[in-house]
């Protein structure tokens, strides 16, 4: 069973518990307003996509895995609620020679980057980033990605190779 | 068909690889490539025209 306590926004909260012996006060201490607040959360996955040699392309995410407020569509992340987001994505392409880095891009430009990932022969190359960013009432974040590999060449696919996720911390 | 990198690149000598993670943003929002920012050191940026011919 669940037991909700609303108080004024200062002042004391007591529970009093009965005891044999008397009565006893637990004291609930003061929390602030980042405590249990409930915000927007999202992942998603791509498809397949070719990236061009040398050029920062936007990526895209066709599959949503969860997305509690509806605020990530076309490929962007809109939370609408002002407040500190974790964001983060991770990518996977299949070359073996040159190096790839994802961006995560805030307002249309690039904000945190991420690992560089190398091409290695039997494996390819992978990069991925996570970072705390402030977003307010209209700012939206989308992932780019840059690689070299000498051409085009494709992602990989999927909530394990191609994903993106974000959740809102605190106000 | 050359790429805007390599047609970046075919004109403006001074422009290296490492130009593209740093200085220059060549970018692709889901259609054509483009200049998002330049801020080489020594190389201005190519005009339209430029990278047309």
């Amino acid at each position: 069973m669940a037991l909700v306590i609303k108080g004024s926004s200062s002042g004391q909260v007591t529970v009093d518990v009965p005891a044999a012996a008397g009565t006893n006060t637990v004291t609930i201490p003061a929390v602030t307003s980042s405590v249990n607040v409930v915000g927007p959360a999202f992942s998603a996955h791509g498809p397949a996509q070719s990236i061009g040699n040398a050029s920062w392309t936007k990526l895209t995410f066709d599959t949503e895995e969860f997305d509690t407020d509806g605020k990530f569509a076309s490929d962007r992340f809109t939370p609408t609620v002002a407040g500190y987001y974790q964001i983060s994505g991770g990518l996977y392409f299949g070359a073996t020679s040159g190096a790839c880095v994802i961006n995560i891009y805030k307002n249309g430009s690039g904000y945190k980057r991420g690992a560089q990932g190398t091409g290695v022969t039997g494996f390819g190359m992978e990069t991925g980033v996570s970072a705390l960013i402030y977003l307010d009432a209209d700012d939206y974040v989308e992932l780019y990605v840059y690689q070299n590999s000498g051409g085009s060449t494709n992602t990989g696919a999927g909530g394990e190779l191609k994903f993106f996720q974000g959740t809102y911390i605190r106000s | 068909m050359a790429t805007l990198v390599e047609k970046i690149k075919t004109l403006k000598s001074g422009v290296t690889d490492i130009d593209f993670v740093t200085n220059i943003i060549v970018q692709n929002d889901g259609g054509e490539d483009y200049i998002a920012s330049w801020n080489h050191p020594t190389e201005t940026q190519p005009t339209a025209q430029e990278l047309e011919d």
